[in-house]
């Protein structure tokens, strides 16, 4: 039987579109095996990291990465075609993190029209910026994505996942590195919810004394676990601070908000519209809190559709 | 392809917009209702679009969002009067729901009298025609729906990043 | 690739004055799936149903759309032809373009462009139809009930009419719930144990009724054709097959205590036969209060007893009772008016309850039928205190129905034995439904002993001591405060669920109301609905009613169950239920809480829910708030409800999707 040819180190490419830096502090949160990983990939373009200009990557012959992590959304036309000529150039596509794969929290900026934001950010006189499309979008409105990295930012365990796989060659098209269920079925307060709780207000963490056990809805607290993808080992609930939805919904879901609204009317207290708007008086900009990462892919919410790719 | 195939041309007059409503109908209450409605030859505006459920409860917030996406310039959900549901609680369910949704819908630009929740018993075809007419004219006198962003949705795939991604 | 088939009816002369049928059939045939659109005269009609058929197999349709009238007049005339046709019958979906377009939209335009709307639309959903089919369980026909009072003995005989096994369960140690306790009855005047011990006589004697005396049911697992039962019963110390009743024993046991069958009037022993004429006639050890409980060495009884029939080393027993359904009789209880300190009630030696004037007119009650005041003096004046609690929201909301009857059955009785001189009747209103009950009191109009004094309201009267006589107080119709002086006053007081009923609602998964009465699932043309399948409740533990209206509840709830439970026959569950994708579900259990019907079902390891198909009926407000996408809706899943809005939108073809938002300001 013949040995079989050592592989060789796959090309990788990253970088940032509209980002905080959160993700790329997911690669250094790798930590001491970071170093290991560096030394079995090509890593051809990373600017936040190394030397990189777009010349350089326009030489790359298309299809010459093996893979792409692109975290951030897309804000501007920069975006759209830093984007577009890495898709060209990598035969995989990673969204990674939150907001190239749900458009993330700069996605609230669509409840603005464009000349808001800026007018806002700016005033009269603003910078010289590319310019800003009409709407924040998520990487997977602009470019073909092959595989998704969720969180705000991914856990480490997820990166090292994605990385590994890529070094093995077993990164698959379609996946989602994250469980398939949400997040519920692996909350270590998830035994503690009981299904007839009915909640008479709203409450925000500041208001209350959490009980570092019980569910957070049973406490009256806002926790967007169950309309959330589980997979990160429910670092926030651990830390006493209920989920907030950066995973993104599960696959049936089409619409985190909406699915946010289903289960927390379920819970809501209250047989008259006194009664429940009273309830709802608690919660605090529910827009914000149940798209904070999914604006941008929601199903009624900144779609703009005079703008294509 | 029409769009609101209820719009008309007023004559010579000022244009007359004609706002394309989905309501959702419990079969048991508004269905009824409705065709209580239509057996009194009662006459109702074109502008909805009757979507039958078993219950008002059966209405997922996400389908009143994609009805929005896809055009709707109002969603109505009919269901059996309070203490009447053929389900016991349906109709209670929707009402924590829209009160939530409307809060949800509020910063996007979708205003509260877009969406509206009413109860309708099996015979009361008059309420039923009243509630529709009075929906359809509070939304000619509001105008289309207009998104905050100044720009609609469209439900053309972009490749879904969430579930499907091709190989 | 689907292949639908449209049938638009014209419903005779009904639909096409006003719709342009021509256009229609025309986009119809555009819509994609669609491979054949015919207009018909009449589709409901002999002709027309035969020629779907035929249409069905002639044109290898798989789908099929009907436009025309409201679904709820034919869809299930048309799916039955689909089925005879060889298609599932859910293939079918019904556009209504009668009474939602062609009746009511009078522009000829407007409504065609509706009607279109309205055909894609099903014609978008019925491509996301999928076959749905019946299933069938095996189901027990045993059936439990709970109370042994009027209702339930009449739906257990009924149901042992049709040869069920019934299982009788009664926390008592005797049947017959509260009537074989009085004189006799309304509205006839009929000698209650006439009336009650025939049929209970019937009832201990029949083979296909087992009696659990002094039990209660501590759990109900399971559903509707289903059901395990667990009861406990309690001992009775006393071996049923030896004892005859013959109160040996009770003449020897040293130990008095008031006796709960004669409140205020006698005193019973430790071991007790309930009273005279009770049924089964047996002896019972009362634990509460015998001597061997308080560290006692007695034996009085046992040795008193000729039969040797006490067993003071029985315990108590678990039994599991298989059953397919169980019906609730558990009646009532009387209020206690010392919640209204107004009455006097326990404070005023002459105030008494309606029940403790019914046993002191039994003939063979504690004072042999007289109706004496505590100080052995017979009352000249009796006043008759109606809505003690009743019809007053801070108490009981409701009218308990039968006091304004009893009272006119008092009147007669006490006027008729000449137990008093004068009576008076404190009421704010009579309620006498009936031809015979307004008999009863046409006989007493014109009566110069009788008396009928309205109040200005219910429950607003109060008593008072005055001069060794009772002075009844209370504001008339014009607010005045009135006073009448009356020997001895009988209160009507509120009914009230029997008192075990919030703790066996618990067991039972049912719900009761503010007064404990289980009226949460009855409709107008219900009263033995329950709320949960396979449960009913029949007599006075529904509400209160009449000894008639709990017998016909008994009976009604026993035909319930004869029809829905047939031996030899599943039980057939409709497809159209929810259903949960164990994949996706992380069970959270936000729709648990949300089931009307406790259809669904938490399980660990892993953490999931469970749609029991017995229980569901397909509402679907588990899938609207399942936040996972897991539990769908057969029938109603969002992918059907989608395609339908979508398209009655204008977008159901890919290639068509509008864009037309700004243009469409007319004119």
């Amino acid at each position: 039987m013949k040995s079989r040819p050592a592989r060789r180190r796959p090309k990788l490419g990253m970088t940032w579109l509209s980002s905080c830096g959160g993700c790329e502090e997911s690669i250094l949160d790798l930590g001491p095996d970071l170093a290991g990983i560096l030394g079995q990939v090509d890593l051809v373009y990373w600017p936040i990291g190394m030397d990189g200009r777009m010349e350089d990557l326009c030489k790359v012959p298309d299809g010459g990465l093996d893979a792409v992590l692109i975290n951030g959304s897309v804000r501007t036309e920069e975006h759209v075609e830093t984007a577009g000529l890495l898709r060209q150039k990598a035969r995989i596509v990673v969204a990674h993190g939150s907001c190239a794969h749900l458009g993330g929290v700069y996605g609230l900026a669509n409840l603005f029209s464009r000349e808001a934001v800026l007018e806002r950010s700016y005033g009269e006189d603003g910078p010289r910026l590319p310019r800003l499309l009409d709407r924040v979008k998520a990487l997977g409105d602009v470019v073909k994505v092959d595989v998704v990295i969720p969180g705000c930012p991914p856990t480490p365990d997820r990166v090292r996942e994605a990385l590994d796989s890529l070094i093995r060659g077993t990164l698959a098209r379609g996946a989602v590195l994250a469980d398939d269920r949400a997040l519920c079925r692996t909350c270590p307060r998830g035994e503690t919810r009981r299904p007839d709780t009915r909640i008479r207000r709203f409450r925000r963490v500041h208001e209350a004394t959490l009980d570092p056990d019980l569910c957070f809805l049973e406490q009256g607290i806002v926790c967007l676990g169950p309309v959330t993808r589980g997979g990160c080992e429910a670092r926030c609930v651990r830390g006493n601070l209920p989920c907030r939805g950066c995973f993104g919904p599960v696959g049936e879901v089409k619409d985190q908000g909406g699915g946010g609204v289903g289960f927390l009317a379920a819970l809501l207290e209250g047989a008259s519209e006194e009664e429940l708007e009273q309830a709802l008086d608690g919660l605090a900009d529910p827009t914000g809190l149940l798209y904070r990462y999914s604006l941008p892919s929601s199903l009624f919410g900144g779609r703009n559709e005079g703008e294509g790719p | 392809m029409e769009r609101g195939s209820g719009a008309t041309q007023s004559g010579e007059g000022p244009a007359v917009f004609e706002p394309v409503i989905v309501a959702f109908l419990c079969n048991w209450c508004a269905c009824e209702g409705a065709d209580a409605a239509g057996r009194a030859r009662l006459e109702l505006p074109a502008n909805v679009r009757p979507v039958r459920l078993l219950c008002s409860g059966r209405v997922d917030p996400q389908h009143v969002l994609e009805a929005f996406a896809c055009g709707a310039d109002g969603v109505l959900i009919l269901g059996c009067r309070p203490g009447e549901c053929r389900y016991r609680e349906g109709n209670l369910h929707a009402m924590k729901r829209v009160a939530l949704l409307r809060r949800l819908l509020g910063p996007l630009g979708v205003e509260t009298e877009r969406l509206d929740l009413e109860w309708v018993a099996a015979g009361e075809g008059k309420r039923y025609a009243e509630v529709v007419t009075g929906m359809v004219e509070s939304l000619r006198a509001l105008g289309p729906l207009k998104p905050q962003s100044a720009s609609t949705h469209t439900t053309a795939k972009a490749p879904d990043a969430r579930t499907k991604v091709e190989l | 690739m689907c292949r639908i088939g449209v049938y638009i009816c014209e419903c005779g002369p009904n639909i096409g004055r006003t719709l342009r049928l021509p256009a229609l059939v025309q986009s119809t045939g555009n819509l994609t799936g669609v491979v054949r659109v015919r207009r018909v005269p009449v589709l409901c009609g002999r002709e027309g149903l035969d020629f779907l058929g035929e249409e069905i197999v002639a044109q290898g349709l798989d789908r099929v759309v009907v436009a025309g009238c409201s679904p709820r007049e034919h869809e299930s005339t048309f799916r039955s032809v689909l089925e005879r046709a060889g298609l599932n019958p859910y293939m079918l979906q019904v556009a209504n373009i009668r009474e939602q377009c062609e009746w009511v939209v009078r522009d000829r335009d407007q409504a065609t462009g509706l009607a279109r709307r309205l055909v894609a639309g099903a014609v978008a959903r019925v491509r996301h139809h999928e076959p749905l089919l019946p299933s069938e369980i095996a189901v027990s026909t045993d059936v439990v009930v709970i109370g042994a009072g009027t209702a339930g003995v009449r739906a257990a005989l009924t149901l042992a009419g049709k040869k069920r096994v019934v299982h009788l369960v009664e926390r008592l140690p005797c049947v017959g719930g509260k009537v074989p306790l009085y004189e006799d009855v309304f509205p006839g005047m009929a000698c209650a144990a006439c009336v009650m011990d025939p049929m209970l006589d019937e009832l201990l004697h029949h083979d296909g009724i087992r009696v659990h005396l002094m039990s209660s049911v501590e759990e109900l697992l399971g559903f509707k054709g289903n059901f395990t039962v667990r009861l406990l019963q309690s001992p009775r110390y006393v071996d049923p097959e030896a004892c005859l009743g013959c109160g040996a024993c009770v003449e020897a046991c040293p130990v008095r205590v008031p006796d709960e069958w004669n409140p205020g009037l006698a005193e019973r022993r430790a071991v007790a036969v309930p009273y005279p004429g009770v049924l089964p006639s047996l002896a019972v050890v009362d634990p509460r209060h015998c001597l061997r409980w308080q560290g006692e060495d007695c034996r009085a009884c046992e040795e008193a007893c000729p039969f040797d029939a006490v067993r003071f080393e029985e315990e108590a027993r678990v039994q599991e009772i298989q059953a397919g359904a169980v019906i609730v009789a558990t009646g009532f209880d009387l209020s206690d008016p010392g919640r209204f300190p107004q009455y006097g009630y326990g404070r005023l030696a002459d105030v008494i309850t309606s029940f403790e004037l019914e046993r002191m007119l039994n003939s063979s009650g504690p004072t042999g039928g007289r109706v004496l005041r505590k100080d052995g003096t017979v009352p000249g004046h009796a006043g008759f205190v109606l809505c003690v609690g009743s019809r007053d929201p801070r108490a009981a909301p409701h009218c308990s129905e039968v006091c304004c009857r009893y009272t006119l059955k008092f009147l007669h009785r006490i006027l008729a034995q000449g137990a008093v001189d004068r009576a008076t009747v404190f009421h704010a209103g009579l309620h006498l439904p009936g031809g015979a009950s307004q008999d009863l009191y046409r006989a007493l109009e014109g009566n110069p002993s009788v008396h009928f004094v309205r109040m200005g309201a219910p429950n607003s009267a109060g008593i008072l001591e005055q001069n060794g006589s009772l002075a009844v107080r209370f504001p008339d119709e014009e607010g005045r405060v009135r006073s009448h002086l009356v020997d001895m006053a009988i209160l009507a007081p509120a009914m009230e669920g029997a008192s075990g009923n919030r703790e066996l609602a618990r067991i039972l998964h049912l719900e009761t109301g503010g007064t404990g009465f289980f009226d949460q699932g009855i409709t107008l043309l219900d009263r033995v609905e329950a709320g949960r399948e396979g449960v009913f409740v029949a007599g006075c533990a529904a509400g209160p009613t009449d000894i008639l209206g709990a017998a016909t509840g008994g009976q009604a709830a026993a035909g319930r169950v004869l029809s829905e439970l047939v031996p030899g026959e599943t039980l057939r569950l409709e497809p159209v239920t929810a259903g949960v994708d164990e994949t996706l579900c992380s069970g959270c259990a936000v729709c648990e809480g949300l089931c009307p019907y406790g259809a669904i079902e938490r399980k660990d390891d892993p953490p999931r829910i469970m749609v029991n198909r017995v229980l569901c009926r397909g509402c679907g407000t588990c899938a609207a708030a399942c936040p996972s996408g897991a539990v769908h809706c057969a029938h109603f899943s969002d992918g059907q409800i989608a395609a339908e809005v979508e398209a009655m939108l204008g977008r159901e073809d890919q290639g068509e999707r509008s864009k037309e938002k700004g243009s469409r300001i007319a004119g």
